[in-house]
């Protein structure tokens, strides 16, 4: 195994955030992207739940969430439709609709149009004027995410590592955000969102007046090599043009996402809601009509969030550095931001079983963030949420294995007729957190 | 198949228990009140399946529970469905300090009549009744359910136990009832042999033997 003291540094390499060539210059400017982009999402999630990124754990007793700053659900509705942190409303309300897709049970009717609409939308005060405008955009399908290189790392490790993990179908989480970002609204405008995220090699960038509701939308072809990096935030202000990044990113993409990710619009924005005016083409019905449909999202987020928060009070809670509540925060603010970066994935009981270590080695939870995303690239199909198939997969493998590499185990389980070895399920999802103890199951993964 | 074949030469009967329930309702602490007589507050949560045996007296007969605890996410139940292969008994868990794991219950049930064999003998757990304070859903509500449901049905508390022995020991009673009724009507008719097996278990409501439960229920399981 790695010594303990380096642990955190060793750690990203292995787990590809960083490739092995590359300079410690470029791995500053990552971890500084990284660790805003973070704070970005950090601040978008906490509008849907208003404990998360305060270090305080919110709880679930009795069906409410009990924590100091959100003592009831009825407070959320009302900061909700109080235009108090109307900056981030647009956020929180992607946020949702990201999380629809893990919404347990409902979002997958969301899924309209293909069109490639990309919608921009503008915000208003009041919640129930979300209008979204599309301007139609064509969206070249290409050969889906699989070809996308991602984020820059990703696109590191791609390019320069033996690895080749199937990468999320929100492959480029930077650009994503944009996405994310960028758009609020009805169905239409999320299930456009989706399709982007999961299929669309067109990257769009936006560009948002901080005072006025100036959206703008500009399409950026399609890529040919994917292996484009979108390179985030952090160097742009207001706006961005791709041109902007081209040099900061990989020298031979031909495109590439670019980001206006508004940090300015989060965090400066505030009392000056968008005006709703024009290229709206939503009525008030349809206004309505989404603002329930958020609504509902909001719930499903919080029924995420509440198991969330339920499955981290009980991880690791034999170790000294869980009794510390704010370390429990940490990890349900990792989930729930994970949960919104990956919204066909969400939480699935088991991340937090694996996300626990990274909490433990990293002090800086964008650090833990990322490291933990790279490590559920590779494990994604066992969190599915139409159920764990990456993990009966290995099972079936691991059957065939046992057949040669162990017959007399193997003779005995089909004896008692346990072929499908349930037994190691566990195993495999949270790779032996479960069977070893915490710094033997680090080495192991090791 | 579960494994059973080794248990069924030294018991007399082996009865396949689930426990299905939303997350966090405490399914895996009343199993493990129940084997062990021990209580967890944060234990973790269960991934893929556990199971526990533990020995009944039903009429002075060994009876044998084997119980199988799931994990409680929805999308684990693509997985999950197999657990219910064989099972004649099951417990229906909500927590009643959350209203959202009752209103689950109809899903669960659902899922119960989709994937067992037959028709399982099935009891409404309303868990965590210690939590007076933190109270979402009324007994009444719970029974109303069970009734409706033709469940039976108990609030537990795995915490400070109460229940918790009695709700297995009304599923395993009936079971154990249905079954040698069964088997008498079997002899009865033909003399032929009446499997011990569960899977030949034909469950069938019977007023008469009902175990005394808070809420008897209301008719039978069929």
């Amino acid at each position: 195994g790695v010594d303990p003291s380096i642990r955190p540094e060793v750690w990203e390499f292995l787990l590809g955030c960083y490739a092995l060539g590359s300079t410690a210059d470029h791995r500053r400017q990552l971890r500084i992207a990284r660790r805003e982009r973070y704070e970005d999402l950090i601040k978008q999630c906490q509008t849907m739940h208003s404990s998360i990124g305060t270090g305080s754990l919110a709880y679930p007793v009795g069906s409410k969430v009990l924590d100091m700053r959100t003592p009831s659900k009825e407070a959320k509705v009302e900061c909700r439709e109080a235009s108090t942190d109307d900056t981030d409303k647009r956020e929180k309300y992607s946020d949702l609709g990201n999380n629809c897709s893990d919404s347990l049970y409902i979002d997958q009717r969301v899924n309209v149009s293909n069109s490639g609409d990309l919608t921009s939308v503008r915000r208003n005060a009041d919640s129930a004027a979300y209008d979204s405008c599309s301007s139609s955009t064509s969206v070249p399908c290409g050969p889906c995410s699989s070809k996308r290189g991602g984020d820059c790392n990703g696109s590191d490790f791609i390019t320069e590592c033996d690895f080749d993990f199937p990468p999320l179908p929100v492959t480029d989480l930077f650009g994503k955000s944009e996405d994310e970002k960028e758009f609020d609204a009805n169905e239409e405008v999320y299930s456009a969102q989706y399709k982007l995220m999961f299929e669309d090699d067109n990257m769009h960038s936006f560009q948002i007046n901080n005072n006025a509701d100036l959206i703008m939308e500009s399409n950026v072809s399609s890529s040919l090599s994917k292996n484009v990096s979108c390179r985030y935030n952090s160097e742009i202000e207001l706006v961005t043009y791709s041109d902007d990044y081209e040099p900061v990113l990989r020298p031979n993409s031909v495109s590439y996402k670019t980001e206006t990710v508004n940090r300015l619009s989060i965090s400066s924005v505030p009392e000056t809601p968008f005006v709703n005016a024009t290229r709206s083409q939503e009525g008030a019905a349809q206004e309505e009509r989404v603002s329930e449909w958020l609504w509902t999202l909001h719930r499903i987020a919080d029924r995420i969030h509440i198991l969330s928060v339920v499955d981290v009070v009980r991880t690791d809670s034999h170790l000294d550095f869980y009794k510390d509540t704010r370390n429990l925060a940490r990890m349900s603010d990792i989930l729930a931001v994970y949960a919104w970066v990956d919204p066909t994935t969400g939480y699935c009981q088991g991340m937090s079983d694996l996300l626990s270590p990274f909490v433990v080695l990293f002090e800086d939870n964008a650090d833990a963030f990322w490291c933990f995303e790279m490590l559920i690239r590779r494990m994604r199909e066992n969190f599915k949420i139409d159920g764990p198939t990456g993990v009966m997969k290995q099972l079936q493998a691991l059957w065939h294995i046992l057949e040669f590499t162990d017959r007399e185990i193997f003779a005995h389980l089909s004896n008692i007729g346990a072929e499908s070895l349930h037994f190691a399920f566990p195993m495999l999802l949270v790779l032996f957190r479960r069977e070893l103890s915490f710094n033997e199951s680090l080495r192991m993964w090791e | 198949m579960a494994f059973v074949s080794e248990e069924e030469k030294t018991e007399d009967y082996l009865f396949k228990i689930v426990l299905v329930g939303d997350s966090a309702v405490g399914k895996s602490n009343l199993l493990a009140r129940f084997a062990r007589n021990e209580f967890y507050p944060n234990s973790k949560s269960t991934i893929g399946v556990e199971f526990q045996t533990q020995k009944l007296d039903i009429n002075g007969k060994e009876v044998k529970a084997q119980i199988w605890d799931t994990a409680g996410q929805e999308r684990f139940r693509a997985v999950t469905s197999a657990y219910y292969r064989g099972a004649v008994g099951a417990l229906l868990v909500y927590d009643i300090s959350r209203r959202q794991t009752f209103d689950s219950i109809g899903r669960w049930l659902n899922e119960l009549q989709t994937h067992s064999d037959m028709n399982v003998v099935t009891i409404l757990v309303g868990n965590k009744s210690d939590l007076r304070d933190a109270r979402e859903v009324s007994t009444a509500e719970g029974k109303a359910l069970a009734e409706a449901q033709g469940l039976f049905f108990m609030e537990t508390s795995a915490l400070d136990s109460s229940n918790v022995a009695a709700a297995f020991q009304t599923v395993v009673k009936e079971i154990y009832n249905i079954l040698s009724r069964k088997v008498m009507m079997s002899h009865e008719l033909k003399k032929q042999d009446a499997p011990l097996d569960g899977k030949t278990v034909v469950l069938q409501g019977d007023e008469n033997q009902e175990p005394a439960t808070e809420a008897p229920k209301s008719g039978g399981c069929c």
